[in-house]
């Protein structure tokens, strides 16, 4: 009853300074994609307060029904890659990908149904410190970094490395105490 | 105080106070005289005559408007008198309106009593309503000897604020595209990352983007178009959905020593807007240097040095001493509103002296004409030049942070704030101009917060710094462990264990109404500053910003995580901006776009080195921390919670802000609800407001505070409660209903504890998380909105999981019972509560 219809799309340019804020957060967010998943079972990563499906390979005609209820699936239209994440009918989540770009990998959160992109960068927790060089080449990270303050390290993938693997990997190694896997957060733009 | 009316016990009570005055009277006269037994004689009252006025018969809902309503007497007489108002018309009573005082009283020789009457706003589309004020029929009430004049009554008309009824959140129905542009650079080739967003519920049309380059001829005037690249495909992009493409630029056909503009579009063209501005188009710049290289390094102007001492800029810095000078705007604010630090100018000290700064943002320019002095040789960093980084830029030095985007470096704006150099005959002085100034350009990469923000001692040594300068935010972010840990280190281990400041603007949100307005977003803000994740750490101090005039600024994010404001002002246009150092040279920073301000006036900025225009909580951030600067200065051994301690203890409450004592309260259903406070002064005698934190920033009171025999390190160890969860199994909040859910939950802790901060952990479900507000109220009695009804950060999500700080119960005993109230404001969609739980950050003040 209370509630007013909001077409001022003149009044939101002219906010343009915040709506370019808001797009550079949200950007971030919502980058999803990059292949499908042929699998009725979606491989699950334990992340604070929700599991992460990894979102897979090539099975574009295969939708997944994930146990929220979403269904998820890609569609190829000409040179880009759509990836759509729906729920009772209704598109909730989509992303747009130039089928010839690099693509990032692609998490769907089952608690905040959403895609996430996954950042290239690994925290990890080792026993002993000393060894995160040999760690970091294990796994064929470019580089690493030991924070000795903060109490755990920071290993950086080269392009195109996936990080499930890579933390997979890391959480198997009986030298490494954690590993976790880190999203792309929203970005950190200028006030 | 207001009465509520209860009409129905008053008709009781009237004539139970009648019958017993008579009885008594009977009782006196028949049989207990003290005149010897001589029946009394009952004079009759004087009689008086009573007229009834108002100052306005007009008022509408939601307006926070109150009109005075006074009833006079005459003759005035040597008795009390109380007259009883009568309310009648279609309005009701503690639905549509409120009165102080429905029973005027008269003491002796009283001639006028008045009460004050509000309109209650109800958010609902009704008809014009009326309200007829009389009073009783004096030969039956209890005024004797009281008889109507003329006026015996005042019509009121209460108007409606809502033009029609509307049952959704709009769900946008259209397609709304912006492009933003990001570039990396090669020695040969720059590649741009093009991101264009739908930002409406409909699919856009598929289309094509476009980016041009033209060499820039002077500030504002482009050239000859150098490269046209355009039919980028779009593909037909969802609502709400991004998509990101790439291109690649040939800097072989660039000339040397020449700047550029890339500017990006997606078609169809769009259209301006009444200021000029347009939503689906970018630009960025660069220049080359004589090598035909990108310029990535800072290279010293070379420049006759200045024959004046004074800042030919600083006469025009209201946010350090306002006089109302316009400040190249088109007019000026209120005297006084600024940092007051008039005796710290004066004095000449404290400069910030031996106290580092680090400003964590886009770049910083360390060869600025007016920054070089302060900057610390090898203590910045570049983010951007680790070659073993896929995005490094080319030939970029590690140690000098410069941002290749011409357009305007917000590093070096903000640094400007700081540290300008003071008393060096250019431009403007910094709010600390001695202090040690350090850049990490950690905006431009995103990459290492760890590394910029006090985790790393080495590439670089983010270890030695006092102050942390975060002019920077996100939206839709949340609270995350890493960012918590971070911090936590750097106030706990950092400066020798007295712990690093960390500085942080409150974001720019207050319009971003990006789903829907609403009244109530006028006071209480579209998108809360609890949307972003660092905002609701207790180790930052999130920074709101005031214009020159003494207001919150238009844009200014508020929220209960806020600890101070600080001067920033508007956009420079019409009222003043901050004015503060720009990247280097006429064809170089935001003063390149030639916009209205001292851009145009060349002769107190001839080399085109500084700008009026800067403004947002970017601008306020940096004013806080070189006020902590010159703090840390005056007393090296103060801890960060000292720091926090004395700024909110001086903090004054802003001199522009005229709606006092102004709470907008609004029926939803039959239940009042509060949604926007005015001032609230805690228990712990802190004032605090959601627009401004503890207020507005105080230099030299604050330093006052601190010489006035303050004891370093004396507010006790800070402790950190474990979570005090609620018992609940999933509650359902009621659906359009101002009582809503409200639960308690008793925290035991210490005797003689002190509230430093508190976190509420708030998880559940619901159709429409934009309808709940979430309001907390400590033991003592304050009440806190955590969540602002309507909130447009929360349109459309259905999920909740967040943690939420409120930092306006400081210094109150945590100990007792805490009540927490969700209120869904609008019909239709409904949801759960799933549980909450609170934390409390505490000391032992003194």
């Amino acid at each position: 009853m209370w509630r007013k219809r909001a077409s001022r799309f003149n009044r939101r340019v002219a906010r343009h300074r915040d709506v370019r804020a808001w797009l550079c957060g949200v950007t971030s967010c919502f980058l999803a994609v990059t292949a499908f998943t042929q699998t009725q079972k979606l491989h699950e990563i334990p992340y604070i307060g929700q599991k992460l499906l990894e979102v897979t390979v090539t099975a574009l005609e295969n939708p997944v029904k994930t146990d929220s209820g979403a269904v998820l699936r890609v569609e190829r239209q000409g040179e880009f890659v759509r990836f759509i994440a729906t729920e009772d009918g209704v598109v909730t989540r989509s992303q747009w990908y130039q089928g010839t770009r690099e693509r990032p990998h692609v998490v769907f959160g089952t608690a905040d149904r959403r895609f996430h992109e996954v950042d290239n960068r690994v925290l990890v927790e080792l026993i002993n410190p000393k060894q995160l060089e040999s760690i970091a080449e294990e796994v064929r990270a470019v580089r690493a970094k030991h924070y000795p303050s903060l109490g755990y390290s920071i290993v950086w993938l080269r392009p195109g490395q996936n990080p499930i693997e890579a933390v997979k990997r890391l959480q198997s190694d009986e030298r490494v105490k954690h590993a976790e896997l880190q999203l792309k957060r929203p970005l950190m733009i200028p006030q | 105080m207001i009465l509520h009316f209860n009409r129905l016990s008053r008709c009781y009570l009237v004539p139970f106070f009648l019958v017993a005055s008579v009885t008594i009277l009977f009782v006196k006269g028949c049989g207990s005289s003290d005149s010897g037994g001589r029946p009394t004689v009952v004079e009759p009252p004087t009689p008086v005559t009573a007229t009834i006025s108002a100052a306005e018969t007009t008022l509408t809902e939601g307006s926070l408007d109150e009109i005075e309503i006074w009833v006079d007497i005459t003759p005035q007489v040597n008795r009390n008198i109380s007259i009883e108002l009568s309310f009648q018309g279609s309005a009701t009573p503690n639905v549509d309106f409120e009165v102080d005082d429905d029973i005027l009283t008269f003491n002796p020789n009283q001639a006028r009593a008045t009460t004050r009457l509000r309109v209650l706003d109800d958010w609902l589309a009704e008809d014009t309503e009326t309200l007829t004020i009389r009073f009783p029929d004096f030969s039956t009430s209890r005024s004797p000897g009281v008889i109507s004049g003329i006026p015996s009554s005042v019509t009121v008309t209460i108007e409606d604020n809502v033009d029609a009824p509307l049952p959704e959140i709009e769900k946008r129905d259209n397609a709304e595209v912006y492009v933003s542009t990001a570039a990396s650079f090669d020695r040969e080739m720059a590649t741009l990352e093009l991101r264009v967003l739908n930002l409406g519920a409909m699919a856009a049309s598929e289309t094509t983007a476009s980016v041009k380059t033209y060499r820039l001829l002077q500030p504002g005037e482009l050239g000859e178009v150098v490269e046209d690249i355009s039919d980028i495909p779009i593909p037909p992009i969802d609502g709400r959905s991004v998509f990101m493409t790439q291109t690649n630029l040939d800097l072989q056909r660039y000339s040397p020593n020449e700047t550029y503009w890339i500017l990006t579009s997606v078609n169809p063209p769009p259209e301006e807007d009444s200021e000029g501005r347009l939503g689906n188009r970018d630009r960025i710049g660069f220049s080359l240097n004589s090598q035909g290289e990108i310029l990535v390094r800072c290279e010293s102007p070379v420049r006759a040095r200045p024959t004046e001492s004074d800042d030919p800029l600083f006469e025009h810095q209201w946010s350090l001493q306002n006089e109302g000078q316009n400040a190249f705007a088109e007019s000026g604010g209120m005297p006084g509103e600024d940092l007051g630090m008039s005796d710290v100018l004066a004095a000449g000290t404290p400069t910030g002296s031996g106290v580092n700064v680090a400003v964590v943002d886009t770049g910083l320019e360390i060869c600025h004409p007016d920054l070089e002095e302060n900057v610390i040789e090898g203590g910045s960093f570049n983010f951007k030049a680790n070659p073993e980084n896929g995005t490094a830029w080319y030939n970029a030095d590690a140690v000098d942070p410069f941002l290749p985007d011409s357009l305007g470096d917000h590093g070096t704006t903000v640094a400007g704030i700081i540290a300008a150099v003071a008393n060096n005959g250019l431009g403007v002085r910094g709010v600390a101009p001695d202090v040690g100034l350090f850049g990490f350009n950690y905006l431009s990469e995103q990459c290492c917060k760890e590394d910029a923000l006090g985790g790393s001692s080495e590439s670089p040594n983010s270890e030695q710094i006092d102050v942390f300068n975060m002019s920077f935010g996100t939206f839709g972010s949340q609270y995350n462990e890493p960012d918590n840990s971070i911090v936590r280190y750097g106030t706990s281990q950092l400066r020798g264990g007295l712990g690093a400041v960390y500085v942080k603007a409150a974001g720019n949100s207050f319009g971003l109404c990006l789903h829907f307005e609403h009244q109530v977003h006028a006071l209480s803000g579209c998108s809360s500053s609890n949307g972003d994740g660092l905002n609701d750490l207790p180790y930052v101090i999130v920074v709101g910003a005031v214009n020159a005039s003494g207001r919150r600024a238009s844009y200014s994010s508020a929220g209960s995580n806020l600890w101070i404001s600080a001067p920033a002002g508007e956009y420079g246009v019409s009222n003043p901006a901050t004015i503060t150092t720009d990247q280097y040279s006429r064809n170089r920073g935001y003063s390149s776009r030639n916009i209205p301000g001292l851009s145009r006036e060349s002769s107190l900025d001839p080399f085109g080195d500084y700008y009026s225009n800067f403004n947002g909580t970017s601008a306020a951030a940096p004013h806080v921390s070189g006020v902590v600067a010159l703090l840390l200065e005056e007393e090296p051994n103060l801890t960060w919670r000292d720091v926090k301690h004395i700024l909110a203890s001086t903090a004054r409450r802003p001199g522009g802000f005229l709606n006092a004592a102004t709470d907008v309260r609004v029926m939803i259903g039959r239940q009042m609800a509060t949604f926007y406070r005015d001032w609230v002064t805690n228990a712990a005698g802190f004032d605090f407001h959601n627009h401004f934190g503890f207020g507005v920033v105080d230099v030299d009171a604050a330093l006052a505070f601190l010489r006035d025999g303050y004891e370093p390190n004396g507010l006790g160890t800070q402790s950190l409660s474990d979570w005090f969860s609620a018992s609940i199994d999933g509650v359902q909040i009621p659906d359009h209903d101002g009582s809503g859910i409200e639960q308690q939950l008793n925290l035991d802790l210490p005797v003689g504890a002190n509230i430093e901060a508190v976190q509420l952990h708030v998880s559940g479900s619901h159709e429409n998380l934009v309808d709940l507000s979430i309001d907390l109220e400590s033991p003592s009695g304050t009440q806190s909105i955590m969540n602002p009804v309507f909130n447009d950060l929360l349109a459309g999500q259905q999920t909740l999981d967040w943690r939420l700080l409120s930092n306006a119960f400081y210094g109150e005993s945590p100990r007792g019972v805490w009540t927490l109230r969700v209120i869904d404001a609008a019909d239709g969609d409904t949801g759960t509560l799933s549980s909450w739980a609170l934390r409390v950050w505490y000391g032992t003040h003194p």
